[in-house]
């Protein structure tokens, strides 16, 4: 008998679909359940002659041709729902062998065709897809990610403001010492030095006043101004410049590599992950968060031990003050003890201490200890295991609550504080996770993990690199190609954590930030020079992040905008929706045509009755970008002719669900998806996925349901959303 | 020159039977520490990739431009395969093999099947399977490179090696890295080779085999603690680990163990690479593709002379590739001032006809893609080894996603497959067969390196009869 309970059924469609099998059939009677889908799984001929039983067939033929329009579930998308269809086995045989799938039919005639009836009629009934209170998750060693894994080793053996997360987020912090303040500002080159723009708060805790800014790149000239009028240089910084006034300014040079974050250890700073292979992920999901795919092939062993070895040697004698300890007995109990806690994310076991301590007899010996644990599995992968229930599930232990916390709201090692909350117990109930899950999200470092969420989210990393024609697109340089990426980094961050979060602005907002590059590249006055700002949008033209930069490079070809890739960023990314690939002999793009514009060159795919099966549904989305080009920039005419950028989106909630909306510019689009519940919810969709490291399965379908409730009960609050993915009670359970 | 080599390299009874024979002959040979001895199969795979097949079979039926025909003994090369000149002698062309009928019509769909033989990339891969098997003694059991194989944040399914069934692993695309990583052997201790420095082995890396037990100790226990959860995992982990192990064994001085540290001079020579001035994003333009491709064959076979691995892949881009091909300089598919890209041209229409620029391009750009595999046979060929050179050892497979670019037909699959495989393999001949699945291949291929697989793939059973 296999294990039930093992981690078979994500990720590939295959497995979701076999997923489904296994919770219809729970719900009626787990034991026989377990027993005819392991045996489907193990043995297919046994399963395909037993009448009545789902062949695995089916289900994989379900997975491959059909799920895309009708959902996994078979609970429908841009194709009907099939849960609880009235129509015969009969009837839907003939349906399918006439008609489906669409757009290629004659692809499954026959056998194929009844199988799927059977398998349609037996699977797809509401009592089946009940929802339960059991566990959803698998149970996972999530190896870090080449970020999480950077952050992690930053935050472990960072020093000074590096501990304060990218290196573009810095913190400003002054103790009055017996003063008594009334206000705070922090005023310099990078707020005009305004006295009133920037306000400090006092943290009562660390008796300070303290404020925490990203900042682009550069060197700031910088005072506190003291309730309005005083002003003081930072005592806690050596560098100066004259003022002008005859006194001095602190001077903060900020200095980032792009794309790379690094490490400093002692006197040595680096990349860890640079070397690493990029994450493997599963077709479709575009997060490096992929639980399931993450492996630990030679080439990473080789790069965990360079890194580890490269950190030791630049700690060289400073290793003591990393681990907060003096002498090398006394390192090594902090090695097993409360450094060692640090690193495996809990305390060590007792054949881990003494392996460890047997290796930290000396100061080489401590060194090669340390080097061992950083490229232990018990550092590098973070476990969601959790401990066996008596009802057979599993539940996550503290100490991996606290990793889940904070991996998913900071993207690196839980702090002291997680870990003590750990220490106590308090992080398997409900208030001491939401209390910690809100902290976290205070930080710096949730703002930078939101903006990698979104970023790969929409899928616009890569807009530094993707290559464009120079003479349809001059000056697309390097400058603002960075401004298209930060502009998206920033918006999208500022729309999570300042003012209202609510999430239709990611859709409809009519400001942006912008620099002077950007401004430029959009036609936005009034914006100049490097520093960052909210802009307004001009009217009628852009709304949230529909008309980005960064999503309009990302969706077109190097020298052509796609109305396809456009349309399917909506469907897909913005929507959920998902469609099928295109069938057999659907043929390529249309070659560009000096007389004819994108709209016209692509009109056969709907004029083509095969291929407006499916792009019926993305191309009338995708013209409406047309007045963008494949660079972000605005226009008005295509090789001459006047551009006609009406779009029309049909079906948003899905087949049958709710109203088409036509739209004559990107800010209608933008409102319309504000306020549809299904762009709304593909938001929590997409966190969920980011967060969990998997797309979600049939089995999630109530887990999601239950934080798009929580989240619409909060008027669309992006933190709720956030917090809810962690206070659903499957977060703690695992199967 | 040729025919002197091919007359030494000829096939004798002992090779052929071995070859037959299949993995428990080899045995002894491997015992004996033979693994770079003469023992008649090959001594390496090298797998060369790219991507949106070929000018097949076309909609309206024309018949491909990609096969090449049997004529009176010699080959008559296809438009597309010209580039291969008189190296057609070293390549078998196999002509007729399908891939099978699941997913057909789709580039992730052939991606996944094409090394796996599996439905969804269902199983593992050919190459992987090798590379744990016949090539787990070798300092690096599999080296996995790339050019633009990782472009736009390249998701698994545009990857072909698979580890285990549904987990792609990412190709290195950078050469300088690749170069230093294989030629320092994996040392962490040391600081990066120069690119023209050659392979002194570093200084004995005194603990990090102490690391290493340890990490594997942890391991043990976490598999241990873990019963069969998560076993996909720990186990490829449990095997990394014990590669680096033995090549941080090998770093050691030379000793009793009589392990060589560096393979016979003539062969190895001094590794060198000549690729400069492209780096991070600088990989990732198009212009700069023809001279990362290179650098990277450059790097495999230098690696594969040196000893230092058995099973290489070459991923060039990825399927439904975006890669601009009409800005490498001095090809006859460089124009600056129109962009044409790989797929793009693959969808050339119902039709081959010759004033339609999409057709003559692809034409021009698969040309492109056959000329690079004949580089990398040359340098193989150039190599001296044994009683012949590194391509009579070697089998160097050609392969993409699909057929023709334009139906995405899995169907007469554009394979090639070069080099005698240490005498398993008659080149210069066209094998014709007639929708045989390729799952057979990838089986012949795997008892040509020395293992005992009756099949490979969902197709079950079968052996393609090409081994002598």
């Amino acid at each position: 008998m296999v294990d039930r309970r093992r981690p078979l059924y994500e990720t590939s469609p295959v497995r979701r679909v076999i997923a489904i099998v296994a919770l219809g059939a729970c719900s009626q009677a787990p034991s026989e359940a377990s027993r005819s889908v392991d045996a489907g799984a193990v043995n297919v001929g046994d399963a395909a002659r037993e009448p009545g039983v789902v062949t695995l067939e089916a289900a994989q033929r379900w997975a491959r041709m059909c799920a895309s329009c009708h959902g996994e579930a078979g609970e429908g998308g841009t194709g009907p729902s099939l849960v609880d269809t009235p129509r015969s086995v009969a009837a839907l045989t003939e349906a399918i062998d006439a008609r489906m799938p669409s757009g290629n039919p004659g692809a499954c005639r026959g056998e194929c065709a009844s199988s799927l009836a059977e398998f349609i009629k037996a699977q797809f009934t509401s009592e089946r897809l009940a929802c339960s209170a059991s566990p959803t998750s698998p149970r996972r060693l999530r190896l870090l990610s080449r970020r999480e894994y950077r952050n992690t080793l930053r935050d472990l053996f960072g020093q000074g403001d590096s501990a304060t997360g990218d290196c573009r987020v810095r913190t400003f912090a002054w103790s009055p010492g017996g003063r008594v303040a009334r206000t705070v500002h922090l005023a310099g080159s990078f707020n005009a030095w305004s006295t009133s723009a920037w306000p400090m708060t006092f943290s009562a805790e660390r008796a300070r006043w303290e404020l925490t800014r990203e900042l682009v790149p550069g060197t700031y000239p910088y005072k506190f101004v003291v309730d309005g009028t005083d002003w003081i240089a930072d005592p806690t910084n050596p560098d100066s410049a004259p003022d002008g006034f005859g006194g001095r300014n602190s001077v903060l040079t900020v200095r980032c590599d792009d794309g790379a974050g690094t490490v400093t250890a002692g006197a040595r700073t680096f990349d860890p992950a640079g070397s690493l292979p990029q994450e493997s992920r599963p077709e479709g999901f575009p997060y490096d968060t992929a639980a399931e795919t993450g492996l630990v092939t030679s080439v990473h062993v080789n790069e965990y031990l360079r890194a580890a070895q490269q950190l030791v040697e630049g700690l060289g004698d400073q290793l003591p003050r990393a681990l907060g300890c003096a002498d090398t007995p006394s390192c090594a109990d902090a090695l097993v003890g409360s450094f060692g806690t640090r690193v495996f994310r809990r305390p060590l076991t007792e054949s881990e201490r003494g392996r460890y301590r047997a290796l930290a007899g000396s100061p080489a010996g401590l060194r090669t200890a340390l080097r061992a644990m950083l490229v232990s599995p018990m550092f590098l992968y973070r476990s969601e295991m959790g401990v066996a229930q008596a009802d057979r599930s599993y539940r996550l232990t503290d100490w991996e609550v606290a990793s889940a916390l904070s991996y998913t709201f900071t993207a690196t090692t839980p702090d002291a504080t997680l870990l003590g909350a750990a220490e106590r117990g308090e992080l398997t109930r409900p208030e001491g996770i939401e209390r910690e899950a809100r902290r976290l999200l205070a930080s710096p470092r949730a703002r930078e993990q939101v903006a990698d969420f979104a970023t790969q989210w929409f899928g616009v990393d890569d807009v530094t690199s993707t290559p464009r024609n120079a003479t349809v697109y001059p000056g697309f340089d390097d400058a603002v190609r960075r401004a298209l990426l930060e502009e998206t980094r920033r918006f999208v961050t500022a729309v999570f954590f300042d003012g209202e979060r609510r999430v239709d602005a990611l859709f409809n907002a009519d400001w942006t930030f912008a620099n002077g590059a950007l401004a430029r590249w959009y036609g936005i006055d009034g914006v100049t020079g490097d520093a960052w700002q909210r802009a307004t949008l001009p009217a009628h033209r852009r709304a949230g992040i529909l008309a980005h930069g960064s999503v309009m490079t990302r969706t077109a070809h190097s020298d052509q905008t796609s109305p396809i890739l456009r349309g399917l960023f909506v469907r897909r990314n913005l929507l959920c929706q998902e469609f099928p690939p295109p069938p057999p002999n659907a043929g390529g793009v249309p070659d560009v045509d000096p007389t004819a514009t994108t709209r016209e060159r692509f009109r056969q795919h709907t004029a083509n009755a095969a291929c407006a099966t499916c792009h019926q549904h993305i191309d009338g989305v995708g013209f409406g970008f047309e007045e963008f080009d494949g660079v972000g920039r605005h226009r008005t005419t295509e090789n001459g002719a006047p551009i006609d950028h009406a779009g029309f989106l049909d079906a948003p909630e899905g087949w049958g669900r709710g109203m088409d909306i036509p739209f004559a510019s990107l800010p209608e689009l933008g409102a319309a998806l504000g306020r549809s519940p299904n762009a709304r919810a593909c938001v929590a969709r997409q966190w969920f996925r980011f967060a969990r490291g998997y797309r979600e399965t049939a089995l999630d379908r109530c887990a999601v349901r239950g934080v798009v409730q929580d989240f619409e009960a909060h008027g669309g609050d992006l933190h709720a959303m956030m917090i809810a993915t962690v206070r659903s009670p499957d977060f703690l359970t695992r199967r | 020159m040729s025919v002197n080599r091919r007359d030494r390299f000829s096939l004798s009874r002992r090779r052929l039977l071995q070859c037959a024979l299949g993995a428990a002959a080899a045995l002894p040979f491997l015992r004996a520490g033979a693994a770079l001895g003469d023992a008649g199969r090959a001594r390496r795979l090298l797998v060369f990739y790219f991507p949106d097949g070929v000018a097949g079979r076309s909609q309206s039926g024309e018949s491909g431009l990609w096969e090449c025909r049997d004529s009176g003994g010699d080959v008559a090369l296809s438009e597309i395969c010209q580039p291969l000149g008189e190296l057609r002698r070293e390549v078998l062309f196999l002509n007729g093999l399908s891939m099978g009928g699941t997913d057909e019509g789709s580039h992730p769909g052939g991606a996944k099947k094409l090394l796996t033989a599996r439905d969804g990339g269902g199983g593992e891969s050919v190459d992987q399977f090798l590379a744990r098997t016949v090539g787990r003694d070798m300092p690096f059991r599999h080296v996995l490179l790339g050019a633009m194989a990782n472009q736009n944040n390249a998701a698994g399914d545009k990857h072909i090696s698979y580890p285990s069934a549904g987990v792609t692993v990412a190709p290195e695309d950078d050469p300088l890295r690749a170069f230093s990583r294989l030629f320092s052997m994996g040392a962490v201790t040391t600081p990066m080779m120069h690119a023209d420095a050659g392979a002194t082995p570093p200084a004995a890396e005194d603990d990090t085999a102490r690391v290493i037990d340890t990490a594997l100790a942890d391991l043990n226990e976490l598999r241990g603690s873990l019963g069969g959860s998560e076993r996909v995992k720990l186990d490829t982990h449990l095997e990394a680990l014990r590669e680096v192990s033995n090549r941080v064994a090998r770093l050691a001085p030379v000793g009793d163990a009589g392990v060589p540290a560096t393979p016979p001079a003539s062969t190895c020579g001094s590794p060198r690479l000549a690729f400069e001035g492209v780096s991070g994003m600088g990989l990732y333009q198009p212009e700069n593709f023809p001279a990362v491709l290179r650098a990277q064959m450059d790097v495999m076979v230098q690696a594969m002379a040196c000893g230092l691995t058995k099973v290489g892949v070459i991923q060039s881009s990825q399927h439904t590739s975006e890669l601009i091909m009409s800005r490498f300089r001095d090809t006859e598919m460089y124009d600056p001032g129109f962009d044409m890209r790989s797929h793009q041209a693959s969808h050339y229409g119902a039709r081959q006809e010759r004033t339609n620029r999409l057709f003559t391009d692809y034409l021009k750009q698969r040309r492109w893609w056959v000329s690079q595999y004949a580089y990398l046979l040359e340098q193989l060929r150039q190599r001296p080894e044994g009683d012949g050179t590194m391509l009579d050892h070697s089998l160097v497979l050609f392969c993409s996603e699909v057929s023709d670019g334009n139906t995405h037909s899995h169907a007469d699959m554009p394979f090639l497959l070069a080099g005698r495989g240490g005498g398993c393999i008659a080149p210069g001949r066209v094998v014709e067969h007639r929708g045989t699945r390729h799952g057979q291949l990838l089986a012949a291929i795997a008892r040509a390196m020395g293992s005992d697989v009756n099949g490979w793939g969902d197709a079950g059973d079968g052996v393609l009869p090409i081994l002598a």
